[in-house]
């Protein structure tokens, strides 16, 4: 069991809004029995433990509290209510360079720096070769920071604060003033940071880089805790939530962070049963209990409302056949399944297919391929069938289903990410090159001179 | 409050020296003008009152300054010092507000920036006062004298009375800005309310007996006289004087502390 080094328990961070200067004097000379401020809460009782070596991301909307808790954190600001308890030595890189002296060169700005922190100038005279070795800014280390640029000042601020050895090391948005190469050098840093036993806290809008590297997400919406567990799914409520029209949209998760509980074998088989009875042999035979499982048992990557909700999923050839391996030439069928919980006057059902660099090759859904919003009645079944028409190149895909609103609200009833996996061989005749196939002619004719 | 300074001692000693360095920075004199400026302060007074004005003192208790600048040293003794006092304290008091951007950032103590502002208050006050005390015994004449010893403990409690009451007040002009151009207003007075510029025997009159007895009760009255005592008429200054002066430094620095720790969790969510 690893040790836990930071313990977060019910914080909470309320600002007074003073309408005008002159409220905050009423409030002193009455003794606090006039009121005349308003409250905002920036931090709603926020809980989460991280433990030695654990890589914790936040994200979350502007204005959503991710400052507000790094500065409580830092004991910068101090918490309306809660307590946290950080054992060992927090070092941020709250903001780019502060504390840094323009007028002071690299070097100077180093022990500078350290006194900041409260070092020792033996301890940082020790580790300023490290520093400046992966500051890896050459000569402007000994000329004045004032003649810096942005991203140089990021390298300057990140080599001090990761080579002082923290035990919580807090990196924020700073991180991505630097060119793909340092950036990459960075998290190489955190990595090996990580290994010798520091716990990270990471807060970025790179949701590509929370995925790849925290264990642990927490996502924050105004001052609440949205979600908190894995990455892929707090980076995809949060792409969720911040799609158009989804800004609005309250999604309800439970207090563990998930959406619906986990369906038990039992009720699986219950429902493949009940299919089989209801539809026979048609959609009988088009969801079997593979086609089923394959549903209850994804969970890590599904989001949404939930007045509808995918209960099956399918992918076949032509023949009817489920598989995942397709050639060039194969057209490829996606039969869906769902169940109605709400009405909905106006909806569609989406499917997008997702390459392996996490680039969408390609999406589309009912509404757009007809030109038409489906009525979903509660109680009932709602079959989708996609036929897919070769056009994808060789690789490997992912694809994602989703039933959501048409009315211009955005709404999602259910999106499952990567839900069924696609491979595309590169045998059979290749016309094209690149990631699709697009269909095309050419002529060509030569002329007489 | 003075234990977690101690932490970010190097820190504050070398911003505050920095800061005397960086004061004039850009300047071609460079940091000459730390030097400059009080001598230029001390050669305006001497033209002013010596040379033009003609004022000059009576011989008080066997003092003896060249004839004509006795007035300049007697307004130095106790002027440079009321400068450092008045600087450090206006510098106090903007001081958490002027240092925002750190504060909002880094988990550094609140008193931090008003010590820096006290320390380099006190070394530039101690630069003035030096260059006055060479003016003294080169051109006025007068001294060196073993008494003269006092003014470092003197600055000292001084500054540390500065910086007391110019955290108290930095804490407080967060909330209230009102409070910096009020203490700026409040100083003016106090210095004319303080025998600085004339001499307390001024109130030694018939009828003026309550203004000396009202003098008692500003502690600046004190601070100013170390100075007269100790500087211009180059005696070993009262016990009773060290004590009142320890005792309200010890009584601004209480008030300060407990200020900071009524106030404190809210500082930095109003800056």
């Amino acid at each position: 069991m690893t040790p836990v080094k930071v313990e977060v328990a019910h914080l909470t961070k309320r600002f007074k809004i003073y309408r005008r200067a002159s409220g905050r004097l009423i409030e002193w000379l009455s003794g606090g029995s006039a009121v005349r401020h308003d409250l905002f809460t920036a931090l709603d009782d926020i809980n989460f433990t991280m433990q030695q070596g654990e890589f914790f991301g936040i994200i979350g909307p502007n204005g959503s509290g991710k400052s507000t808790l790094l500065k409580i954190l830092t004991r910068v600001l101090w918490p309306t209510a809660g307590r946290f308890h950080i054992d060992g030595r927090v070092t941020s890189l709250l903001e780019l360079g502060t504390g840094f002296n323009p007028e002071l060169t690299g070097r100077e700005n180093i022990v500078n720096s350290a006194r900041f922190l409260g070092f020792d100038e033996a301890y940082i005279q020790r580790r300023m070769p490290e520093m400046i070795a992966f500051a890896d800014i050459g000569h402007y280390v000994d000329q004045p920071i004032k003649y810096y640029s942005s991203g140089m000042l990021v390298r300057l601020a990140f080599s001090i604060f990761s080579h002082v050895e923290p035990d919580v090391f807090i990196v924020d948005e700073a991180l991505s003033v630097g060119d793909v190469y340092f950036t990459q050098k960075c998290f190489q840093r955190l990595d090996q940071m990580r290994s010798a036993g520091c716990t990270l806290l990471f807060v970025s809008h790179d949701l590509t880089a929370v995925r790849k590297y925290c264990d642990k997400a927490l996502y924050l919406h105004e001052g609440h805790c949205r979600f908190l567990g894995s990455p892929v799914e707090a980076t995809d409520l949060y792409l969720e939530a911040m799609s158009p029209g989804g800004v609005a949209r309250q999604l309800a998760p439970q207090s563990d962070g998930r959406l619906r509980p986990d369906p038990t074998a039992e009720q699986i088989r219950a429902r493949v049963t009940a299919l089989r009875t209801r539809f026979g042999r048609e959609l009988g035979e088009k969801f079997d209990e593979a086609a089923c499982a394959r549903v209850a048992g994804f969970t890590s990557a599904r989001i949404g409302t939930g007045q509808a909700h995918v209960v099956a999923l399918r992918v076949c050839g032509a023949d009817g056949h489920s598989r995942e391996c397709f050639s060039l030439r194969d057209v490829i069928h996606v039969h869906l399944l769902a169940e109605v919980v709400a009405d909905v006057a106006k909806s569609t059902v989406s499917l997008q297919v997702t390459n392996h660099m996490g680039i969408v090759v390609w999406g589309t859904n009912h509404e757009r391929l007809t030109g038409q919003t489906v009525t979903l009645r509660a109680g009932t079944w709602f079959y989708t069938h996609f036929v897919l028409q070769p056009g994808l190149g060789p690789g490997e895909y992912t694809v994602d289903v989703g039933l959501g609103d048409a009315s211009g609200e955005g709404h999602v009833f259910d999106r499952l990410t990567g839900i069924a996996r696609l491979e595309i061989t590169p045998e059979g005749a290749r016309d094209f090159m690149g990631l699709a196939r697009i269909p095309c002619e050419c002529t060509v004719a030569s002329y007489p001179a | 409050m003075v234990v977690s300074l101690w932490k970010y001692r190097r820190l504050i000693l070398y911003n505050s020296v920095g800061d005397l360095r960086n004061r004039y920075r850009g300047s071609v004199a460079g940091y000459l003008w730390n030097v400059f400026v009080p001598l230029a302060q001390i050669i305006v007074f001497s033209t002013i009152f010596a040379a033009l004005m003609g004022w000059d003192l009576p011989d008080i208790r066997g003092v003896k300054i060249k004839s004509g600048l006795s007035y300049v040293v007697f307004l130095c003794s106790g002027l440079l010092p009321w400068n450092t006092f008045a600087d450090t304290l206006m510098r106090g008091v903007s001081s958490l507000v002027g240092n925002a951007g750190y504060l909002k950032k880094l988990p550094l103590p609140e008193q931090l920036f008003v010590a820096q502002d006290a320390c380099s208050g006190f070394l530039s006050g101690l630069l003035a006062v030096a260059i006055f005390l060479v003016f003294s015994i080169a051109v006025a004449g007068y001294g060196p004298y073993w008494e003269w010893i006092q003014i470092l403990p003197g600055m000292i409690l001084l500054s540390s009375f500065a910086f007391g009451l110019g955290l108290a007040l930095s804490c407080i002009n967060v909330f209230f800005r009102d409070v910096q151009p009020l203490t700026q207003v409040v100083v003016l007075l106090w210095f004319w309310l303080t025998p600085v510029v004339y001499m307390e025997s001024h109130f030694d009159k018939p009828g003026k007996e309550w203004m000396l007895s009202l003098l008692a009760f500003n502690p600046m009255y004190h601070f100013v006289k170390i100075f007269h005592e100790g500087v211009f008429m180059h005696g070993w200054v009262p016990a009773h004087t060290w004590i009142i002066c320890g005792l309200a430094t010890a009584a601004v620095n209480g008030l300060a502390h407990a200020v900071l720790w009524r106030l404190r969790a809210d500082i930095r969510d109003a800056l």
